[in-house]
């Protein structure tokens, strides 16, 4: 009669329905169901293991600075700092630039 | 100079060095680098090494002498000469190349550690010159210091 539309009013044997009634009548149809598996489908999509799967790359690393102590001119001065890849998508170093 | 590895795979570890000429690099320095990767969240995460380069001799107030003044004043200046190791050094030889411009004293303020170079102008003449002082030690990281001299001496003003 209403054509599935919860909000339409509809004329019964005893004058009109508001959508109070109308939701009872589409909610008392098993479509509870439905509605229940469709919004915790969409909680799985957006903060569920599905989510994580689009994670990608992700730097960290444990320090980014480095104190020497004092060297004599000439002597070697270096430092190798290490990066790691917490994400689950292969981690490209595109550049590392000096200034 | 940078060496770094580019790739590096999920849960893994790779590693970037930096490193420094300490040959151009004098006194406390702080170095930057930045390093650009795909993460989309941290693109770019700056590096700092810090530190201090000591020279072998230390120059005070630098390794240059000025020796500006007027004909017939006294025209002086020295040079703070210190050596930073903990084994003694010998200042074994001094030469220049100004000829009867300049004389010299080379006095020890802490022997084996601190000296003075005082040069004097002895300059007959009005005129400008140049030159070096060259300093040879018995320090085997530092054999030689060099030191630059400009004179310029100016006529006494007729009254």
């Amino acid at each position: 009669m209403n054509g599935g539309f919860i909000f339409e009013m509809v004329r019964g044997s005893d004058g009109w329905k508001g959508p109070e009634t109308m939701i009872g009548k589409w909610w008392s149809k098993r479509n509870a169901g439905k509605f229940l598996f469709f919004w915790v489908f969409l909680f799985l999509l957006g903060s569920g293991p599905l989510a994580g799967a689009a994670e990608g790359p992700l730097i960290r690393m444990d320090e980014t600075i480095y104190t020497f102590p004092p060297v004599f001119e000439g002597e070697k001065v270096s430092h190798t700092f290490t990066v790691f890849n917490r994400g689950d998508g292969v981690l490209h170093i595109r550049k590392v630039h000096p200034s | 100079m940078v060496r770094y590895d580019r790739i590096i795979p999920p849960g893994g570890k790779g590693r970037i060095t930096l490193e420094i000429n300490s040959n151009t690099v004098r006194g406390k320095f702080e170095k930057k680098a930045v390093v650009w990767s795909d993460d989309t969240e941290h693109m770019s995460v700056a590096l700092y090494l810090r530190g201090q380069i000591l020279p072998h001799v230390g120059l005070e107030p630098g390794g240059y002498i000025s020796l500006w003044g007027v004909q017939g004043k006294t025209i002086e200046a020295h040079v703070d000469i210190t050596n930073n190791h903990k084994a003694p050094m010998k200042i074994t030889r001094v030469l220049h190349d100004m000829g009867s411009h300049v004389k010299w004293t080379l006095t020890p303020v802490r022997p084996g550690y601190a000296y003075r170079l005082t040069v004097f102008d002895q300059s007959k003449s009005p005129g400008e010159y140049s030159g070096h002082f060259r300093l040879e030690t018995d320090l085997s990281q530092k054999r030689e210091v060099t030191i630059i001299v400009n004179g310029m001496v100016r006529a006494e003003a007729v009254k």
